[in-house]
């Protein structure tokens, strides 16, 4: 039995205690958050131990596998200690907020024999790995453009409302742009550099947008729009189109919905677009993520594939900063 | 009112001659075209007299207007001698190739009184249109950034020659969304930066393009210029603006009215529009500028304005960094 012990039981905690609950050989040992009480009610469906402080839960002898689901600021360090203190580790995107605590998991993630994967879910989504699996055959020939674009509205009512502070967030073009960012490279390879424009240091509150052009050393490139503007409630909207010498994938998530259902209501009416699957994206992550240990192999995403969309991203926003374009692809 | 067509180089003459044949009072009554097979078999179907030399053609009294739909580079001639014969022009866009025959071509048409329009047709969708009248009434507040494409299939011929063209695919695909872009905003672009490259055919012009441009208060925007719809795609390609603001979002696909036609006879999906003919309502406008002696919708100056853009975007590529307009000459 793999025990696993959660830090941070917000929004993504929430899914991933959910996800983990559905693993039979697994089971969650221990729910932390800094706010006792969400740790205590998410503690209470899964019938686990809490705790309040994220080292009190590494430490603990009886688990084997620490999940982190706090702010991005605060991944870096806890995933050092817990790949320090022997324990696999998950931690959800992006990997860390700046460039250096991203190399010195690295580093660390080099010297410990466990295993260590950053959650970049958008590779277990079907309609993304679909496409990748497509292109790899050869479906649109040499790939070399894509459109890019997420977002809905601003994510508001968040612990202490850290998504808008650009220094823990990074914003919408760190923050949400890292899915796309990771998904280009897996496509694309490498970037050489970006341009991008956005409100990010605008200081407009809870409205954040941003538009970043990427240039790859295959000479592929990518524009993406990223938008935490929309108005609140409205659903999020996902597409791409990805091109090739032989043709052109593209992919819309408001025309691919199978299933529109409008129901009468007491006081309002209402309208819903969905497109059910049975297999949940952030599950197959969990699951590979297990599977990576039982079978000792090395998880898809690596240290360095999250190293390198955390770079693209922060180039974006260093870009929007100084309206220059910005190289990446250092040496880490 | 007598009109004359400069040039079916550009498929758009076609268009635009259909579209004068409905105005009750317009007679399309010559052409030119250095084409004379192309030339004559279009005289013959449209009914017109033919001159291989568009000089002979505006020697005539009887013309009162001319569309010029030659190649990007020889706008700036036909424009300037057309005016010098007291004709009112049409010129399909981008209005030239560099800032100094634009300059020259907007001076001599002033000059001579004449009207001189750039062929935006995009202004004239009511779809477009709509969206103006929402930004002007402020329902959408402060705006903040345009995502913008004017994709298209590539062209060949003399569009991918530089010498006649200009450029590629963002000296093609640059200037109607920018036009739209300055119209709605009130306001100039300020930085442009790009990204251009030939990846997807095998061609001596740039077939893609991602040009961004900061406006002059701050609005950014990016347009993406490629030749990137596959031979298959159902459509010729598209203009979309999505616009984001304080207010709300909105999503302009000015080519998304259509009916999609599974063809067995060619196995085969097309997309066919029905929507309001754009090059219709422009080439109405024209004509009622000129018949009521009022400015012009579309001004020499908004398509130097435009062109500038995808001119600066070329630059930038060059000098990987963003460009400051305005551009010297
Ligand atoms: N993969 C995805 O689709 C996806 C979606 C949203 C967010 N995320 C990522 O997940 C992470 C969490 O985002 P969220 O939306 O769940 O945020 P959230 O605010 O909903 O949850 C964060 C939780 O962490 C707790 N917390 C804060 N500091 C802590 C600390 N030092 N120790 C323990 N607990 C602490 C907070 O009380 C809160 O309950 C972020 O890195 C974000 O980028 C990923």
């Amino acid at each position: 039995m793999l025990r696993v012990g959660i830090i941070g039981a917000g929004g993504m905690g929430k899914i991933h205690a959910d996800c983990w609950s559905k693993i039979k050989e697994a089971k969650i040992q221990v729910i932390c958050d800094i706010e006792k009480d969400k740790a205590e009610s998410l503690a209470k469906i899964y019938n686990t131990d809490t705790a309040t402080s994220s080292s009190d839960v590494i430490k603990r002898s009886d688990i084997d596998i620490v999940d982190i689901c706090t702010p991005t600021p605060f991944h870096a360090d806890d995933i050092i200690l817990a790949l320090k203190s022997g324990k696999h580790t998950i931690c959800e995107k992006p990997i860390a907020r700046t460039l250096e605590s991203a190399k010195e998991v690295i580093r660390v993630a080099k010297e410990v024999d466990v295993k260590f994967m950053t959650a970049h879910v958008l590779r277990f989504f079907p309609e993304f790995s679909t496409a990748k699996n497509l292109i790899d055959s050869g479906a649109i020939g040499i790939p070399r453009m894509a459109r890019m674009k997420r977002g809905g509205p601003y994510p508001v009512g968040k612990w202490n409302d850290w998504y808008s502070k650009v220094e823990m967030s990074g914003g919408c073009l760190v923050d949400t742009g890292v899915h796309d960012f990771d998904f280009l490279r897996w496509i694309f390879g490498d970037a050489e550099r970006v341009y991008a424009s956005a409100l990010t240091w605008k200081n407009i509150l809870h409205k954040d947008y941003g538009l970043a052009t990427i240039r790859f050393k295959s000479r592929a490139m990518a524009q993406v729009e990223i938008t935490w503007a929309h108005p609140p409630k409205t659903p999020m909207k996902v597409g791409f189109e990805l091109i090739g010498t032989e043709g052109m994938l593209t992919y819309d998530n408001y025309s691919s919905t199978p299933l529109r259902i409008m129901k009468e209501g007491e006081t309002f009416n209402t309208f819903s677009m969905e497109s059910p699957i049975t297999e949940d994206p952030y599950l197959g992550e969990i699951e590979h993520f297990v599977s990576c240990i039982k079978e000792n192999k090395e998880p898809l995403i690596t240290p360095e594939d999250a190293y390198r969309a955390l770079e693209i991203a922060l180039a974006c926003i260093e870009s929007a900063r100084t309206n220059r374009p910005v190289n990446v692809g250092g040496e880490i | 009112m007598k009109g004359a067509i400069l040039s079916f180089a550009h498929i758009h003459a076609f268009s635009y001659i259909e579209c004068l044949k409905r105005i009750p009072e317009v007679e399309v009554s010559a052409i030119a075209d250095e084409d004379e097979d192309r030339g004559k078999s279009i005289a013959s179907r449209f009914n017109t007299r033919y001159y291989r030399d568009y000089q002979d053609l505006l020697k005539s009294e009887d013309i009162d207007f001319v569309v010029v739909c030659s190649e990007n580079a020889k706008h700036k001639d036909m424009v300037i001698a057309s005016a010098q014969a007291g004709k009112h022009i049409l010129c399909e866009k981008p209005i030239s190739t560099d800032i100094k025959s634009a300059k020259e071509m907007i001076e001599t048409t002033n000059r001579y009184g004449v009207q001189f329009q750039i062929a935006f047709p995009v202004r004239f969708s009511p779809i477009v249109r709509r969206v103006k009248n929402m930004i002007d009434n402020g329902e959408f507040g402060k705006i903040f950034a345009f995502n913008c494409t004017n994709h298209g299939k590539m062209p060949g011929g003399w569009f991918v020659d530089k010498s006649l063209a200009g450029g590629g695919a963002i000296m093609d695909h640059t200037v109607h969304v920018m036009d739209i872009l300055r119209w709605y905003l009130g306001c100039e672009a300020e930085y442009v930066y790009a990204e251009g490259d030939t990846l997807l055919h095998n061609i001596p012009s740039d077939d893609v393009g991602l040009v961004s441009v900061t406006f002059e208060n701050g609005i950014f925007a990016t347009i993406d210029t490629s030749w990137s719809r596959p031979k298959s795609f159902p459509i010729w390609g598209d203009v979309n603006i999505y616009m984001t603001a304080e207010k709300g979002a909105v999503e302009i696909e000015v080519f998304n009215q259509n009916l999609s036609l599974y063809n067995d006879k060619t196995m085969s999906v097309s997309w066919l529009g029905w929507g309001s003919n754009m090059d219709f309502l422009m080439v109405k406008s024209f004509i009622s500028s000129i018949k009521e002696n009022k400015p012009v919708e579309v001004t020499g100056y908004d398509g130097l304005k435009a062109m500038e853009v995808a001119l600066a975007a070329y630059r930038s590529i060059e000098l990987q960094e963003p460009v400051k307009l305005p551009l010297e000459e």
